[in-house]
């Protein structure tokens, strides 16, 4: 090839600036010849323990009270730590900065925490950073929902913290879960930018390096108070195309991929070095029925006949090749509030659609615009069609309305839309759920009732844990009897490991769609 | 020359100004970016602090002339996700994409002119035709489908080469090959069709008549007289790469700007959009005068007064 390249040359270019083209054609030719020749030049040595991860997409900032993106928070849930977090798969109570707590009223919380937990730098964690982190969260747009009911934090002495809230709150602890602790005189020396970029915490793994756009290097802290973690350290690789995150997981160029196409996971799975990592209905898809807009689907019966027309089981078997679990209420089976009897009566029955139809009068059918993007969830394009023909069987046209992801939400916030899409992750709290969801309701007003916000207002004053979980199965009923959504199913998470690789699904943050990158 | 020079550089301020209008305005059109900043959760009242924090409450025209009188200044605004100066997230992935670009046009001037000349040389023959045939399909076919084909073949079947990231110059075969397809047929088609309309001079046939030899006749005499419309088309390949290569980018997960900029746009990150376009633009326009500079250098006769 370099011959060719330069017999070429020199029939064309003999002189100045041909010349220089010349050079270009051979340098470029043994370049290129070189590269393929030579496979393993240039390759570097993978250092011991160290695990690569294929990410989705890069993150924006370090710091969590600015970036609360999904690779954000999954790193920031390595660098730093709450007072206590809900992991796992069956969300684990988890003291971190707190030892322990206790209720000496039902609106306070004192907090006592850890001796000698030391952040990245050296410096003690004590109770003055634990108030300013939770201050820095009420400032954060991104983060104030989280602490909205703490009216007041005191620092009692340099290990206990008080934290008064107005009236009992039941969700501060999973909400805390989101609160990470930062140095107080280290951010303030800094500033945020700085802050931003090279942060420091207490967590069990320190930035050692961020490359933006290239990779994410996580190091094992040696100081943290639960002892060094493995791997030794985590490199992030943010690859937005699934196909190159794919193919960097086949030639072992990163150790976990994170999204794997549910089409390779039999390739996957037949490979015997290869793992597919899957967990269950992490993420549910709520479609809300805008009930404000002068539509049919202002009538309740409308809205049920709707979600009985739903085959929410063929949908999960043909559609999603079972990487994914039905849903006919809120809440999923292992959720705080899954109402069983409610889910069976709301179940796939086609013939009651009708006859609701009928009985609201709509015995020739009715029509809405259905909003939906591309790329949002797990073959989305394909569920939406399967959805309007299972629809159109019972008289029920729904008109699919392709839109970008960040219009649709927007119509959603301004209330200009018949049927949308909310995606909701299955959280510990169930509390942070309905606080997602059904906000809209009390501040848009296209869905709700009064008596469910009173229960949701009562749940979550309700310390009781027991008496708790009453009080969310009842508002599962009564979002089944009078729903302001669709329900059809809970996607699951699939990720793809090495065999060799010793890694399973760590939820945190009391979130399933969270998951830590060490053991 | 210097007089030239000087005009040209001056033409530079309405020029963009005129891309900082438009793209403050298409990027405005998008809608508000404070729905995608904070939470899908928050109200109208939790967004309007942060509206009035970027300036977003104030009328278009007032925001428009506040960023102009910024931009005089080298303040071209701040993340909107993160806070950061935009021009400084901006310019520190742009020589990624440099180094990209730069990397695709040498393999395009490399291969893509020779086979314009042997084309031109051997017009109406096999070899011209296949040619001319193979320029065409790589025409044809979309960059994202030749990355990830490339990726296919050359690293997971093959693995000679890695599949995506920045690490050594290996990692930047696929991606340049992938991005001068993008050129190169523009490119070899031009230098044939170029060539052939110089064949046809007088001061050619004038050149063969003296009995010099074919290759002497096509270097010193033909190739110089073709290149103008050659460099011409370099250059305005040269800035079509430097915005396409977002694509190729995306592929090979390359950090350049290309993606950077687009995940800008999804979030409606109007600073970081408006400067990546401001940094685009002002490249585009120095390489175009860069290339009618190199014009006199090739032509004498465009150098006299």
């Amino acid at each position: 090839m370099t011959s060719w390249l330069n017999r070429a040359s020199s029939i064309v270019f003999s002189r100045t600036p041909g010349w220089g083209c010349a050079l270009v054609s051979a340098v470029a030719g043994v370049w290129l010849a070189l590269a393929m020749a030579a496979p393993e030049l240039g390759a570097q040595a993978k250092p011991e323990a160290e695990r690569k991860v294929a990410v989705i997409s890069d993150m924006g900032s370090m710091d969590p009270y600015r970036d609360n993106s999904s690779v954000g928070v999954e790193v920031q849930g390595h660098l730093f730590d709450p007072l206590v977090d809900y992991r796992g798969p069956d969300f684990t109570q988890t003291p971190l900065v707190a030892e322990r707590w206790d209720n000496p009223d039902p609106s306070t919380w004192r907090f006592f925490l850890r001796k000698n937990i030391k952040f990245h730098d050296g410096k003690e964690l004590t109770a003055e950073d634990v108030k300013f982190s939770l201050e820095l969260a009420h400032a954060a747009p991104t983060a104030n929902a989280k602490v909205a009911s703490i009216t007041e934090v005191t620092v009692v002495d340099k290990y206990t913290v008080v934290i008064k809230t107005a009236g009992p709150a039941a969700s501060l602890l999973a909400n805390l879960g989101w609160i990470y602790i930062l140095p107080k005189a280290d951010y303030q020396a800094r500033g945020a930018d700085a802050f931003s970029l090279k942060p420091i915490g207490s967590g069990p793994y320190k930035l050692e390096r961020w490359d933006k756009g290239q990779r994410i290097v996580l190091a094992a802290f040696d100081g943290y108070w639960g002892g060094p973690k493995t791997p030794g350290r985590i490199v992030l690789r943010p690859i937005s195309e699934p196909s190159t995150r794919l193919a960097e997981f086949l030639t072992g160029g990163v150790d976990l991929i994170q999204d794997l196409p549910v089409e390779n996971v039999k390739q996957v799975r037949d490979s015997k070095d290869l793992q597919v990592v899957q967990s269950k209905g992490i993420r549910q898809i709520f479609f809300p029925l805008n009930t404000r807009a002068d539509t049919p689907l202002k009538d309740r019966r409308v809205r049920q006949a709707i979600n009985f027309a739903i085959d929410r089981e063929a949908i999960v078997r043909d559609v999603l090749q079972g990487f994914g679990e039905p849903r006919t209420g809120p809440f999923g089976v292992r959720q705080m509030g899954y109402n069983a009897e409610a889910a069976k009566a709301a179940g796939y029955n086609p013939e009651k659609a009708k006859a609701l139809l009928r009985e609201a009068g709509f015995a020739t059918g009715v029509d809405f615009t259905w909003n939906f993007c591309r790329g949002c969830w797990l073959k989305d394009a394909e569920i939406m069609e399967t959805l309007a023909n299972q629809l159109r069987a019972v008289g029920i046209r729904a008109k699919l309305n392709l839109i970008e992801v960040n219009q649709l939400l927007a119509n959603q916030n301004t209330g200009t839309f018949q049927v949308g899409m909310i995606r909701w992750s299955r959280c510990y709290d169930s509390d942070t759920i309905l606080a997602g969801i059904q906000a809209q309701s009390t501040t848009q007003k296209w869905s709700g009732s009064e008596e469910l916000d009173k229960l949701i207002i009562k749940a979550r004053q309700t310390l009781d844990k027991g008496a708790r979980e009453k009080i969310y199965q009842e508002i599962y009923r009564v979002m089944v009897e009078d729903p302001g959504y669709i329900y059809v199913h809970a996607q699951d998470s699939v990720w793809g490991k090495r065999a060799v690789t010793d890694w399973s699904f760590q939820a945190f943050a009391g979130n399933t769609s969270l998951t830590l990158l060490y053991k | 020359m210097l007089l030239y020079l000087g005009r040209r550089l001056l033409q530079l301020v309405p020029t963009l100004l005129g891309v900082t209008l438009v793209v403050f305005l298409l990027v405005r059109v998008s809608g508000d970016p404070t729905q995608l900043l904070l939470p899908e959760t928050a109200t109208p009242e939790d967004r309007a602090p942060s509206r009035r924090q970027h300036g977003l409450d104030q009328p278009l025209a007032v925001q428009y002339l506040r960023y102009v009188g910024d931009a005089a200044r080298g303040d071209l605004g701040r993340s909107l996700v993160d806070g950061s100066p935009a021009i400084a997230l901006v310019l520190e992935r742009l020589p990624a994409t440099i180094e990209l670009t730069v990397a695709g046009m040498l393999i395009a001037v490399g291969v893509g002119i020779p086979v314009g000349v042997l084309s031109a040389i051997r017009r109406g023959s096999l070899l011209d035709r296949l040619a001319m045939i193979g320029v065409l399909t790589g025409q044809s076919m979309a960059t994202f489908w030749v990355g990830i084909l490339l990726i296919l073949i050359f690293a997971v079947q093959l693995r000679w080469l890695p599949v995506s990231g920045r690490e050594s110059w290996r990692h930047l075969v696929l991606p340049a090959v992938t991005l001068s397809l993008y050129m190169l047929p523009l490119l070899a088609r031009m230098t044939r069709s170029s060539l052939l309309d110089v064949w046809r001079q007088d001061y050619v046939r004038t050149a063969r008549a003296k009995g010099l030899r074919e290759r002497t006749v096509i270097a010193k005499h033909m190739l110089r007289a073709a290149l103008i419309p050659i460099v011409t088309v370099l250059g305005l390949q040269f800035g079509g790469a430097l915005a396409g290569a977002i694509v190729t980018e995306s592929v090979f997960a390359w950090p350049g700007v290309g993606t950077f900029v687009l995940d800008a746009v999804y979030k409606r990150d109007y600073p970081v959009v408006q400067a990546a376009v401001l940094v685009v633009a002002t490249v585009y326009i120095v390489t175009n005068l860069l290339v009618d500079l190199l014009y006199g250098v090739l032509d004498p006769r465009i150098r006299e007064p």
